[in-house]
């Protein structure tokens, strides 16, 4: 039974509906990136997973359970990092942990002095006291103590400095060698594209597009780079969009084959040329745009 | 981890209230001999029937010390009743408005389990404060009276303040199922009571409001009907646990099924 199973899942917030439809797998071991812009139901479904919300119609399985029944056995079984970071204000680190740890029936106190020194956690203020950064590294901790088979993650890098960020991505690729599946919302495009295996992508609720992280941006789109002093107008030609223009530095994806690029630059006088695939933020632009 | 947490949160609130109430009973009946025969005369002076009843006046017999507690019950049942109804209104929708119920509700226990901790708290809170002010009572009546004295209205008291109290806490409960920002729920839960005191003020000022007598919790139970019954109204008795069940299992069951959105 895979980690994440989500069937025809919708949820409705009074006309708005916040997940349409959505059907995904998360596999064993996986590390699946959900990206989307602001409000297009990423938070919510999240929320589904861990029984936050209730769904209007369709099925989740969790871990082989359903959260509507079966709620205590899965976050027994999951971490999970929230966007907000809130946690008890007048409780020190240590505190949080003691807490969390005793509704996991675990005692570990190696792991809470690794992953202490490995997300660098003040411990000595009480929660009110520490920066965002440093209240969402003590939510990660609390998240990743019980050691769980299922990690979810709603924009964990925010407010995280890039020494920390690097930390906390070694720390998941750990877990995910130990058998841990990941599900991971971001907005930071290229950490997601780096760090998971299989990435969807959500519209308006939707899924409009899945794959491994190679294929997604196999889009039959390329992304140029070229140096000319041409004065052509590079955005009246056919297959060229997101035309971004520095001097004599363009850029710009073409939709096309590659034939029909190098005809169209055939009567161009170009100083130089890099043709490569393009990077997931520019496929995240096509799809939004 | 939970039930220690909650205990801990809502002691401060709790020693605040039962102290003042301890305290007010306590000084009540320690100057009951002194004062309870200058209201009496006072009331000799014919003081309007319509005042003396918005007092609570009616019907005591001030020139004993437990005519004279009769008329402080009304003003500890109004100061209980505030106490519970903001516990017991903000004891859930706090982690709401505090924006902590995604991490408490991430962690292995059901949500049911989590509100019933949570009222259980309220509850011994509502219980100790009650027991509290009750052992005040009883200890300063047989040390500072040197009278015999029949101390079982204390008891019915005690019995009606709890009853009568748990009832706006429930109201309070109910009222924060639907609106969880803590400040404006415990707002308009203190408000429910006073209007339900006005209410009461206003039933026994004008007897054409009679009627009115069986929605305000203050005119189930009176202290002068207390003192001098001797004993309680068992229809008023079970509307108020009656009320009181219904308001907390609505208000459970909306909670339970309540989206967590913060």
């Amino acid at each position: 039974m895979p980690p994440i199973l989500l069937s025809n899942l919708t949820k409705s917030y009074g006309r708005n509906k916040a997940v349409d439809n959505l059907s995904l797998t998360v596999n064993e071991g996986e590390i699946y990136g959900f990206i989307g812009p602001n409000g297009a139901g990423k938070s919510t479904t999240i929320r589904l997973l861990l029984n936050f919300l209730k769904a209007d119609s369709g099925e989740i399985s969790v871990l082989g359970f359903s959260p509507g029944k079966d709620e205590v056995k899965i976050k027994q079984l999951t971490g999970y990092v929230s966007s907000d970071t809130f946690m008890y204000s007048d409780m020190t680190p240590g505190d949080l942990f003691r807490f969390t740890q005793s509704y996991h029936q675990v005692k570990a106190p190696e792991r809470i002095r690794r992953l202490v020194e490995i997300l660098d956690i003040d411990t000595g203020k009480k929660f009110e006291q520490l920066s965002f950064g440093n209240r969402k590294k003590v939510s990660i901790a609390c998240a990743l103590l019980h050691s769980p088979k299922l990690i979810i993650l709603d924009e964990p890098s925010n407010g995280l400095d890039p020494v920390i960020r690097s930390n906390l991505y070694e720390l998941l690729k750990e877990e995910q060698r130990n058998g841990a599946a990941i599900f991971f919302s971001s907005h930071v495009l290229g950490e997601v594209q780096k760090f998971c295996t299989r990435i969807g992508l959500l519209k308006d609720g939707k899924l409009i597009k899945e794959s491994s992280v190679e294929n997604f941006t196999k889009v039959g789109y390329m992304q140029v780079r070229l140096e000319t002093e041409d004065p052509i107008d590079f955005s009246a030609l056919a297959g060229v969009a997101a035309l971004e223009r520095q001097g004599r530095n363009l850029r710009f994806i073409y939709s096309g084959t590659p034939d029909d690029l190098i005809r169209m630059l055939s009567g161009i006088s170009i100083s130089s040329v890099h043709i490569e695939e393009p990077e997931l933020e520019n496929v995240f632009m096509h799809y939004f745009e | 981890m939970l039930l220690r947490r909650e205990l801990k949160r809502n002691l401060k609130s709790f020693l605040i209230a039962a102290l003042i109430c301890g305290a007010m009973s306590m000084y009540v009946i320690a100057m009951s001999n002194k004062m309870g025969v200058d209201i009496q005369q006072i009331l000799n002076l014919k003081l309007p029937p319509g005042l003396q009843a918005a007092f609570g006046m009616t019907g005591l017999d001030f020139n004993s010390p437990m005519g004279f507690f009769g008329l402080m019950f009304s003003y500890i049942y109004l100061f209980i009743s505030i106490y519970l109804a903001g516990l017991f209104s903000t004891i859930v929708s706090k982690e709401f408005s505090e924006k902590t119920a995604e991490y408490l509700f991430s962690l292995p226990i059901r949500r049911m389990n989590i509100i019933l901790i949570k009222l259980f708290v309220a509850f011994t809170y509502a219980i100790l404060t009650i027991l509290f002010i009750t052992v005040v009572s009883l200890i300063s009546f047989t040390t500072l009276i040197k009278q015999d004295l029949n101390l079982q209205p204390v008891y019915l008291m005690a019995l009606a303040w709890l009853l009568g109290s748990l009832y706006f806490g429930s109201l309070g409960f109910l009222l924060s199922s639907f609106v969880t920002r803590t400040r404006t729920i415990s707002s308009a839960s203190v408000g429910l009571v006073l209007v339900f005191y006005l209410l009461q003020v206003a039933v026994s000022m004008n007897k054409d409001l009679s009627f009115l007598k069986y929605i305000s919790p203050f005119d189930w139970f009176k202290g002068s009907e207390i003192v001098n019954s001797g004993e309680l109204s068992f229809t008023y008795c079970m509307i108020a646990i009656g009320l009181s069940a219904i308001c907390f299992s609505i208000g459970i069951i909306r909670f339970k099924k309540m989206d967590v959105l913060i």
